[in-house]
């Protein structure tokens, strides 16, 4: 048995029904374990899963219960694409060793890192409207 | 405080190495004596195994929380080390005493020095990171060359609040 990371991109009408996103956001979910041995195929899963016609994006990592540094360089390349577009990046509700590893690589600020989709979405929302 | 032990983290001399910790020297230290005198894996890919075998002995151990999180992440990094670095061969021990929890990961190429360890976090996410990770999460980080090869060996106290 080798280490299983899955990606999922949550339907519009799932979202909607769950606060409501912002036009233009995309919302993945991963679950598993996101190590050295997956973290080139997990990449490739993300970067597959990211919708070409949306700025932003959500990663639900609630289901996500190890990510190493490999996994880390994995968020960074996704969130430079998603800056290269022109969007923004947001992290919900990581589990306490993901949120933990976050914080050592200083990266807690960087990925806007929130407790809930609901209020990744709203960072989302406030930062393309400042009023 | 969490970090490198200066005096020990030096390469090649053998001087300021960890002494192993013996059944001997735990009855000697007054500890209890668990029966336990740790266990042995070959390294592979499985990581996920790898994690479960050692969250198992860590908890048993007395580790929870926040600390055992530490541990476990510093070892991930020493193993994807060898995996990556090192030669893809190595081995994984934990043991314990009453007073800590050592983890040693040993590799077949015997490149990994202490002088690798980066004194700050280095700003991207090359080599060194995952050494700067352990050094942090640690309380004892030390790196030296064993007749098979290069050995990072980490303990963790079991009395200590995490390090933030």
């Amino acid at each position: 048995m080798s280490t299983a990371v899955h990606v999922s991109t949550v339907p519009d009408d799932a979202v909607a029904a769950s606060g409501g996103p912002a036009e233009g956001v995309s919302l993945l979910a991963v679950s598993g374990e996101l190590d050295y041995t997956n973290a080139e195929r997990f990449r490739h899963d993300l970067l597959g899963s990211i919708g070409s016609d949306r700025q932003h994006l959500v990663i639900d990592l609630a289901g996500l219960s190890f990510c190493d540094s490999t996994g880390i360089r994995v968020f960074l390349a996704i969130r430079k694409l998603v800056q290269d577009r022109g969007g923004n990046l947001a992290i919900a509700d990581p589990h306490p060793r993901i949120r933990r590893i976050f914080h050592l690589t200083g990266l807690t600020d960087a990925f806007a890192v929130h407790p809930t989709v609901e209020d990744a979405v709203g960072f989302l929302r406030r930062n393309e409207d400042p009023a | 405080m969490p970090g490198i032990d200066k005096s020990s983290a030096t390469s090649g001399s053998g001087a300021g190495r960890l002494a192993p910790v013996v059944a001997g020297q735990r009855e000697a230290q007054g500890g209890v004596v668990t029966g336990d005198r740790g266990q042995h894996w070959p390294i592979d890919d499985d990581l996920t195994a790898l994690r479960e075998r050692l969250l198992r002995h860590a908890s048993l151990a007395g580790m929870h929380g926040d600390r055992l999180d530490d541990l476990l992440l510093a070892a991930n990094e020493a193993v994807i080390n060898v995996l990556e670095h090192g030669g893809g061969e190595g081995t994984l021990s934990i043991w314990h005493n009453a007073t800590c929890v050592t983890v040693e990961i040993t590799d077949s190429s015997g490149d990994l020095a202490a002088k690798h360890v980066p004194p700050e976090r280095p700003t991207d996410t090359v080599r060194g990171f995952g050494l700067w990770l352990m050094s942090q999460l640690c309380d004892e980080l030390t790196i030296d060359q064993a007749d098979e090869g290069s050995r990072v060996r980490l303990r963790m106290r079991l009395d200590s609040e995490p390090a933030r």
